[in-house]
């Protein structure tokens, strides 16, 4: 699936377009939506509103730039929504009774400790990951259940829910830390050693291994990460809530997850952006939002939600069908365009 | 012709227009905005119908949103509604522990806040509604004693089963049922938990009669136990009508069914629909500043009145 030979053909083209498409694709199709949406929605470019829609896309996107590290490493993880309803729990009980800062730690370090775990089952014991997280998924959501007794945590003191519910100049604070992690998220990807071992082992993990790459490490870290982004994300989700139980979010993950491959992030690996999955969040937030204000029958807003992640889905491939006829046309002058 | 630029011109006008336009061009129809707890159960769709007929028939506008039985689209969705400039909430919450930024967020613009059923979280919400529990209690009392009067070969025991402690509306049921019962002269010979589940109901039903074979009736805090304790009494060969009468509450389509099959005796219906309609009438006294006649002024409760179903009513209303 990563295909690395039409990389020579692609550099022939003056502008490559498909790696503008993968960079901005999606923020131009973000920016169109805001743009119809505020044409044909009453209330939608409205500050309260607008506010409301970054502040929500901040919570699946915190989570969703660790996975897209995951998914460029070509692996993946389906215990983050487990994780962070865990972890959201963790955050609220020790905001009530030790203060912020040690709760942020503390949620963060629990989601990191189930990233280990995981990161561990794949590479030492090598379970392939959808098998492992999906163990690890159903394993800390049961655990959440026993630790938690099935009761919610609840707190609202007010320098706590101020991470979850406060603004800074006019932009919430979720927001804000979103944007800073994906920031973080490009340094890593872009900036580090690891993060060139990243791609390394998403495109071609033989590759990587024979130049040397640090494979278990690597993925090990990679889980790890996944982990502390989801537990930070957790965290502020807790202090939104003013409270977190079990079965916080059902199907937090496939929403991630969703959201990496919106971004143009490839499921097979060795490809994606960051600033992709920045705009996905958004566009994600922006259709429910919009959806609501439209007062769209909540089933009809499951079948929109199915039909954006099945077309998201598709771009990918049709995006590749047609640059393999476009590369295949550049090949043979000689034949004319229909 | 250049269009691009006067289409952009024109788009950022009706952009920057927006809040004006919406917010004061029509100010004389009242917003009412209803989150609803899911719209997958026949419970809440009930409860919507009665909340947007009776905002229909006051004339205001009615929007609807729908957690999903989720505690975030809860908070995003009800935050959705109270952006698009609502004059008053109305929610059934899925998790009232979650209602503390919600309750917040519409204080900070004014709106007041009517919570129908489900819990409060122990915000500053300004009413609730809850189905008058302890009274339905008391009828399933009452209704028990005069089947059993009937029947000189029944003894003076009964059992109370209750769902999860932490639910404490239900609980109510349960305690307005043992109190009167007794003040009727009958003996409660066992009040146990079956945590609200079917199975759990079954199982405890189960104990009950090995404990006690005697027993005349069964109350049950809700429907999935009043079934699960039909089906231990069928096992025991014995019916859930003629031997041991079982009354259940909520109005379950599995307990009419039930109660039409002739397993079981009776349930208390709770009425959703007159729930969404109270929560409008409440909500038009919040925005005209009245004051609310509380039926528990403490925890700012209303009752809804609820209604015994027998056999006999879905005979005549063939549900």
């Amino acid at each position: 699936m990563s295909s690395p030979q039409p990389d020579q053909d692609r550099r022939r083209a003056a502008i490559d377009w498909d790696l503008l498409w993968e960079k901005f694709g999606i923020a131009i199709v973000l920016i169109l939506v805001w743009i119809v949406a505020a044409v044909g929605t009453p209330r939608f470019a409205n500050l309260d509103n607008l506010s409301s829609v970054l502040r929500q896309s901040a919570f699946v996107g915190i989570s969703a730039i660790g996975m897209t590290i995951a998914i460029i490493a070509g692996t993946f993880d389906l215990s983050v929504g487990s994780s962070q309803a865990l972890s959201a729990w963790t955050a609220v009980l020790v905001a009530a009774h030790y203060g912020v800062i040690p709760a942020f730690i503390a949620a963060v370090l629990v989601a990191g400790i189930i990233g280990l775990l995981n990161g561990s089952l794949v590479v030492l014991l090598r379970i392939p990951a959808f098998i492992a997280t999906l163990g690890t998924m159903f394993l800390i959501s049961g655990l959440t259940f026993i630790f938690t007794n099935g009761q919610t945590a609840r707190f609202n003191g007010k320098d706590f829910v101020w991470w979850g519910n406060g603004q800074l100049g006019g932009i919430p604070v979720p927001f804000l830390i979103f944007l800073l992690c994906v920031l973080i998220g490009i340094v890593i990807l872009h900036r580090t050693p690891f993060g060139r071992y990243v791609f390394a082992v998403g495109s071609n993990i033989r590759a990587a291994h024979v130049a040397g790459v640090p494979i278990g490490r690597t993925v090990l870290c990679v889980f790890l990460i996944v982990g502390l982004f989801t537990g930070l994300g957790a965290a502020l989700l807790g202090s939104r809530l003013y409270s977190a139980g079990p079965g916080l979010e059902p199907g937090f993950e496939l929403n991630v997850i969703a959201t990496v491959v919106l971004g143009g992030t490839r499921l097979a690996g060795g490809r994606g952006s960051m600033l992709g999955t920045l705009a996905a969040a958004i566009l994600f937030a922006t259709l429910a939002n919009i959806l609501n204000l439209h007062h769209v029958d909540a089933f009809v807003q499951r079948v929109a939600v199915g039909l954006v992640l099945l077309l998201a889905l598709s771009v990918e491939g049709i995006r590749q069908r047609l640059f393999e006829r476009w590369n295949r046309r550049n090949h043979q002058p000689t034949n004319p365009a229909p | 012709m250049k269009q691009p630029p006067k289409l952009l011109t024109a788009l950022l006008i009706i952009c920057a227009l927006q809040p004006a336009l919406s917010g004061h061009a029509a100010p004389a129809k009242k917003k009412i905005g209803f989150s609803v707890y899911d719209m997958q159960y026949g419970f809440f769709q009930d409860m919507e119908k009665g909340t947007r007929e009776a905002s229909e028939a006051a004339g205001y506008d009615y929007v609807l949103v729908d957690q999903k039985s989720s505690e975030s689209t809860m908070v995003s969705a009800t935050q959705d509604l109270i952006d698009q400039g609502i004059n008053a909430l109305i929610i059934s919450p899925f998790k009232p522990d979650a209602l503390g930024p919600i309750v917040d967020a519409a204080k900070a613009k004014k709106i007041p806040v009517v919570v129908d059923d489900i819990g409060g979280g122990g915000t500053d919400y300004d009413v609730i509604v809850i189905s008058d529990n302890d009274k339905g209690g008391v009828i399933a009392a009452d209704q028990i004693a005069s089947v059993l009067k009937g029947r000189p070969s029944a003894t003076k025991k009964v059992a109370s089963i209750s769902c999860e402690p932490s639910a404490v509306y239900a609980a109510r049921r349960n305690a307005g049922f043992e109190k009167r019962i007794k003040e009727l002269g009958y003996t409660v010979v066992a009040s146990l938990s079956a945590n609200s589940k079917q199975e759990e109901g079954y199982k405890v039903a189960k104990d009950i009669l090995s404990a006690h074979p005697d027993v005349a009736a069964i109350f049950c805090g809700n429907d999935p136990m009043a079934v699960g304790a039909a089906q231990a009494v069928a096992d025991s060969g014995k019916s859930g009508v003629k031997d041991v009468y079982i009354v259940g509450f909520n109005g379950d389509e599995i307990a009419l069914q039930a109660i039409k099959a002739g397993q079981m005796g009776a349930t208390i219906q709770q009425v959703p629909e007159e729930m969404g309609k109270m929560t409008v009438q409440l909500a038009t006294k919040l925005m005209n500043g009245e004051k609310l006649q509380y039926n528990n002024a403490e925890k700012r409760e209303i009752y809804v009145p609820v209604k015994l179903i027998t056999a006999a009513d879905l005979g005549a209303s063939t549900k």
